[in-house]
């Protein structure tokens, strides 16, 4: 298993056959939906596959989380009890909008964990934000728990609160992802870009995944596995992009073993952040399948 | 098998899930089991619907299964849901 979110697959909580199929695609995650995927009336029910799966055939090749419901439903309390017993990797909690909404997931967690006797921390969070209170307040979302690992765009409703009218290429919600992106990365989280909804528009689809990847987002939310591939590519990196990192990863490990505090290469200095990056783009030609 | 309106469903009719209809009450435990790998994995299915009402204590009940090639997760999972849907109805 790789340490990358450049993929996480939503697959509906309650359908058994698409369940047994999630992690084949290849994704880096998969999320098991209990929130829109799941009509009302079956949430119980949704909530009891979900468990006997990850019970049974928790998959090795991926991590595993689980998209509960909102903190205003009356779903939520026992969704966080209920998936926690099975330990997936992270709970998703959408329509965060406050440092609170984490803290209050952050406390049932706790007691969750400490009721079925799994080791407190073991459940991390990711938070989707998906209004305009949301936005304004995504460092302090982010960093409201030392559980958060990643916050993500719900650009739908998003869209919705802020009255916007919706484009093809994302225009109108451009500001969100770029507050998204900081955020994300001032609070040393992973930035998830947001669900591109139309999957059979791929050349759009590339188009709006290279974008995400220049506004510094890690990865990005997919409700399809035709589109898994296509991410994987935009964030694979070329070969003269591996070269380069290589040589610079080579000769700061130089520089480390000769405790010099200066990481020269072909004589020019390089900055400590191009170092960062050239190991970021290892490890992303790492768990592409690159030969290093 | 025939239920009152005691009964409560579970699960759908598509691939690789199951339909449960479950009534609590009786003498014993009726288990029905209609699949086309009846033969096969009759005898697996029942002890996953066994291991259920035993975790929930269920000594009295009707249960009549429409497998639709479910692994056994599902058919523990949509047990699971409909015990506690029937004991709901009950106010158990």
């Amino acid at each position: 298993m790789n340490s990358l979110y450049r993929t996480l697959l939503f697959v509906p909580g309650n359908n058994p056959g698409q369940m047994v199929k999630a992690d084949i695609y290849g994704a880096d995650c998969v999320i098991f939906d209990l929130e829109d995927a799941v009509s009302i009336h079956e949430k119980d029910a949704a909530r009891d596959l979900v468990k006997h799966y990850l019970t049974d055939l928790r998959p090795e090749t991926c991590r595993v989380g689980v998209r509960i419901n909102a903190q205003d439903t009356p779903y939520y309390e026992e969704d966080v009890r209920s998936m926690v017993s099975v330990k997936p990797d992270f709970l998703r909690l959408p329509k965060s909008e406050t440092a609170e909404n984490i803290r209050q997931l952050d406390k049932l967690i706790t007691e969750s964990e400490k009721a079925c006797g799994i080791e407190s921390g073991s459940v991390k969070i990711i938070a989707t934000i998906e209004t305009a209170l949301g936005v304004y307040n995504a460092y302090q979302i982010a960093s409201a728990s030392p559980r958060m690992i990643a916050i993500g765009l719900g650009a739908e409703d998003f869209r919705t609160d802020m009255r916007m009218t919706r484009s093809e290429d994302g225009q109108e919600i451009l500001f969100a992802r770029n507050m998204i992106s900081l955020a994300a990365h001032a609070a040393k989280v992973l930035p998830l870009d947001y669900v591109y909804s139309n999957f059979k528009n791929e050349e759009g689809f590339i188009a709006d995944v290279r974008f995400g990847k220049m506004l510094g987002f890690t990865g990005k939310s997919v409700i399809h596995p035709s589109q898994i591939p296509l991410v994987h590519n935009v964030y694979t990196p070329t070969d003269q992009e591996i070269e380069q990192a290589k040589k610079i990863a080579a000769a700061y490990e130089e520089a480390m073993s000769k405790a010099s505090g200066v990481v020269a290469l072909n004589g020019k200095m390089i900055d400590m952040p191009i170092v960062v990056r050239a190991q970021n783009t290892l490890e992303y030609a790492k768990a592409s399948g690159k030969e290093l | 098998m025939e239920f009152t309106d005691k009964a409560v469903k579970c699960g759908t009719d598509k691939k690789g899930d199951l339909l449960v209809t479950l009534e609590l009450g009786g003498n014993g435990r009726e288990i029905e089991i209609k699949s086309k790998v009846e033969k096969k994995f009759g005898e697996a299915i029942r002890q996953d619907v066994l291991i259920i009402l035993d975790a929930f204590s269920v000594k009295n009940v009707k249960i009549q299964i429409d497998d639709l090639g479910a692994l056994d997760f599902a058919i523990k999972a949509r047990i699971e849901t409909a015990v506690k849907r029937a004991m709901a109805k009950e106010g158990k």
